[in-house]
C-alpha cells in the first residue's frame, strides 16, 4: 500500500491537447473508441496507433507516462489475449497438448484483440492525463443538460461525480495511515484479512467510514455557508467555450475515421 | 530501549526510478511532491528515559521519520538499530511494534470498536494475552490518561468529547505498555486548556519512566519539556542539541520558517535593546525571575522613578 496508482492521473501541461474544450475532448474521445472499433484489420489498428501516438506527441506526454497511467490496466489486455489464445480456433495447429490447443486463428485474434484494447486504453487515458476531474464532470454536466427536461438532475450527478473524485485519493491517503495506525497497535494484516476475524477488518472500514461521514458533514456545511443551492441559476467563473482548437481536433478525427474506414477496403 | 538512526535516508519515489526530475530545483521549505528524497541521511541516538523533541516546518520529514522507529517505514539507504539490532529485520520490527508505541496525529480518526474498553484492548489482545491481563491493561491505560474506569468503558467512543476521544486513543497505544511513546502533534486542534492537560499527561508519563519523542512545530511547547531536539529542514538534519543550543540560532530557526519560544524571543529582542541577560536561553518563568531582579537591583542603587526606557540603558551602562 505504498502508493495507490490511479487510472490516468491528470499531468498539468499547457499543450494544444491540454487547452481543448473538455466537452470537445470528452466527445471526440468517445468518436476516437468508436473509430478504433472501426477498425478490422491490421492496417486499420496501425493507423490508429498512428493517430494516438500523434495525439501523445502533441499532448507532450511521453509514450512511457502513457503505460505508466494505464498500468494494472493492462491486466486485462493480457488476460482478453489469452483467452482468445485458447478459445478462438480454426487454421493451422501450432500446438497441441490434451484438451488445450492453440491455432493460427487464436493467435491472430488474441494479438488483433490485445492491440485494440491497448489502443482504447490509451485513448481514454489521454482524456483523463490532460484534463482536470473539475473539467470532466463540467463536460459531464453541459452534455446532460438537455436531459433536465426529463427529469434528469445533471447538475447534481456532475457534482457528486465531482466529489466523489476529488475525495477519491484522499481516503486512500487516509486509509494508509489507518493501516499504519492499526500496524503499530500490533494488527496484524500480513496473512489472510479474514484470519485475523472481524476486528481487523473493522479496524480500517470503521475508522474509513466515520472519516467519509466527517468530510461529508464538513464539506455540506462549508457548501450551505457559501449559498450553494443546486444548480439552478448558477452562473459560471469561466465558461467553456469551443475554439479554433476542437475545430481542428474535429477534423483530425474525421480524416482519421475515413482513413481507417477506407484501410478496412484494403484486400 | 535505544533507538540509533545511521545514515537513514527514504524516499517516497525511490531512486530506482530516478528520472530527471531530480535536478529540479527545490523550494525554499517544505518537499513538493517530486522532490526524490523525503529523509536525507539522518544520525542520531534516542536515549533510553530521554524526553525528546523533533521540529520542522510541514512537509519536512517529521512523520516520516517517526514512521522508521517501528519499522513501518524501512529506509532506502542507511540503517535503524532498535538496541542494537536492524529493524529491517522482521522479529526486530516486531519486537520494535510492541516496544514503541507511535500515536499518530489525530488519533482519534483511528478509533472503531463499539465501547471504549473494546477499543483499547485492541493493542493487548494484538499481543495474545490472556483476557485477565487485557483486563488489567486496560484499567492501567485508562487510569493513565486520568480516564475514569466505570463512567467511561461501556460508553460508544463516538460520544465522547474530542478531548476524551483522544484520551481513549492515547489509552489504547498506552495498553501495549511500552517502553518508548512517540507522540504526533499529540496537542493540534484541541483547546487551550485540554492542551495544557494533555502536556501535563505526557509530562507525567514521562516521569514514570517512558522515553517520549515529541513531534511537533510548536516551539514553546517543545521547549519546555524537552532534553534534546532534532530540526528538520527539507528532510535533512539541521540542528540537533539542548534547547538552548538550538534556541541561541534564532536567525537560522527562522530563516526556515520555525520561530523560537516566546519567552527566548523577548530575552533575544531585550538583549538586542541593550538589557543584561547573562543567560543563553531562558523560559517564562527564569525570564521574569531576571527581569524582576535587574528591575529590583535598579531601584536598590538609585533612588529616581525613572521610565522603562531609562532603566534599560542604566542597566546596560552599569554592567
Amino acid at each position: 500500500m505504498q502508493e495507490i496508482a490511479i487510472f490516468g492521473r491528470y499531468l498539468a501541461g499547457t499543450s494544444p491537447v491540454h487547452r481543448m474544450d473538455p466537452r470537445a475532448k470528452l466527445l471526440l474521445s468517445l468518436f476516437v473508441l468508436i473509430v478504433i472499433f472501426c477498425a478490422q484489420s491490421f492496417w486499420g489498428l496501425a493507423l490508429c496507433a498512428l493517430f494516438v501516438a500523434g495525439f501523445y506527441v502533441i499532448a507532450r506526454i511521453s509514450l512511457l507516462q502513457a503505460f505508466k497511467s494505464v498500468g494494472w490496466l493492462f491486466f486485462i489486455v493480457i488476460i482478453t489475449a489469452l483467452f482468445n489464445v485458447f478459445f478462438v480456433q480454426g487454421g493451422t495447429v501450432f500446438f497441441a497438448w490434451g484438451f488445450i490447443q492453440i491455432s493460427e486463428a487464436g493467435v491472430y485474434q488474441a494479438a488483433f484483440m490485445g492491440c485494440r484494447l491497448s489502443l482504447l486504453l490509451l485513448s481514454m487515458s489521454l482524456l483523463t492525463l490532460t484534463t482536470t476531474s473539475l473539467d470532466i464532470t463540467d463536460a459531464f454536466e453541459y452534455l446532460f443538460t438537455p436531459f433536465t427536461r426529463f427529469g434528469l438532475p445533471a447538475h447534481e450527478l456532475a457534482m457528486m461525480m465531482g466529489i466523489a473524485l476529488r475525495f477519491l485519493p484522499q481516503f486512500a491517503l487516509e486509509l494508509q495511515t489507518i493501516h499504519r495506525a492499526q500496524l503499530s497497535r500490533g494488527a496484524n494484516f500480513s496473512s489472510s484479512p479474514l484470519k485475523g476475524g472481524v476486528p481487523m477488518i473493522t479496524s480500517l472500514v470503521v475508522p474509513l467510514f466515520t472519516s467519509a461521514f466527517r468530510h461529508a458533514e464538513t464539506l455540506a456545511a462549508a457548501m450551505d455557508s457559501r449559498c450553494y443551492h443546486g444548480g439552478t441559476g448558477r452562473s459560471r467563473l469561466h465558461p467553456l467555450r469551443y475554439t479554433s482548437l476542437d475545430r481542428n481536433a474535429l477534423i483530425v478525427v474525421v480524416a482519421m475515421l475515413i482513413l481507417v474506414v477506407a484501410s478496412n477496403f484494403i484486400p | 530501549m535505544s533507538i540509533t538512526f545511521e545514515g537513514v535516508s527514504y524516499s517516497y519515489h525511490p531512486p530506482a526510478k530516478k528520472t530527471a526530475q531530480t535536478a529540479a530545483a527545490k523550494p525554499a521549505w517544505g518537499n513538493a511532491p517530486d522532490s526524490v528524497w523525503a529523509l536525507k541521511d539522518i544520525n542520531f541516538t534516542l536515549e533510553e528515559g530521554e524526553f525528546f523533541g523533533i521540529a520542522g516546518h510541514t512537509g519536512s520529514g517529521k512523520s516520516t521519520l517517526i514512521q522508521h522507529m517501528n519499522g513501518l517505514l524501512q529506509p532506502h539507504s542507511g540503517r535503524v538499530l532498535v538496541d542494537g539490532r536492524d529493524i529491517s529485520d522482521k522479529k526486530t520490527a516486531t519486537r520494535a511494534r510492541a516496544g514503541v508505541g507511535l500515536v499518530f496525529q489525530y488519533p482519534e480518526h483511528q478509533l472503531f470498536a463499539a465501547t471504549v474498553y473494546d477499543d483499547v484492548a485492541f493493542g493487548p489482545r494484538n499481543l495474545g494475552l490472556g483476557s485477565e491481563e487485557v483486563d488489567a491493561c486496560v484499567r492501567e491505560a485508562l487510569a493513565s490518561v486520568a480516564l475514569d474506569f466505570d463512567t467511561v468503558h461501556e460508553k460508544n467512543p463516538f460520544e465522547l468529547s474530542g478531548g476524551q476521544q483522544r484520551r481513549v486513543a492515547f489509552a489504547g497505544v498506552l495498553a501495549m505498555k511500552p517502553t518508548t511513546l512517540i507522540l504526533d502533534e499529540p496537542v493540534a486542534g484541541l483547546d487551550p486548556a485540554a492542551r495544557t492537560d494533555f502536556l501535563n499527561l505526557i509530562k507525567n508519563l514521562h516521569a514514570s519512566g517512558l522515553t517520549v519523542v515529541f513531534v511537533s512545530h510548536s516551539m514553546n511547547n517543545l521547549a519546555r519539556l524537552c532534553d534534546r531536539i532534532l530540526v528538520l529542514k527539507e528532510g535533512e538534519q539541521f540542528m540537533l542539541g539542548t534547547p538552548e543550543e538550538v534556541f541561541a540560532q534564532e536567525a537560522s530557526l527562522k530563516a526556515i520558517g520555525l520561530g523560537v519560544p516566546s519567552a527566548q524571543r523577548m530575552a533575544n529582542s531585550l538583549r538586542q535593546a541593550g538589557v543584561a541577560l547573562p543567560e543563553s536561553f531562558y523560559d517564562t518563568a527564569r525570564l521574569t525571575h531576571e527581569l524582576a531582579a535587574l528591575y529590583q537591583g535598579h531601584h536598590g542603587s538609585q533612588d529616581s522613578q525613572d521610565s522603562r526606557d531609562s532603566h534599560d540603558s542604566h542597566d546596560h551602562q552599569s554592567t
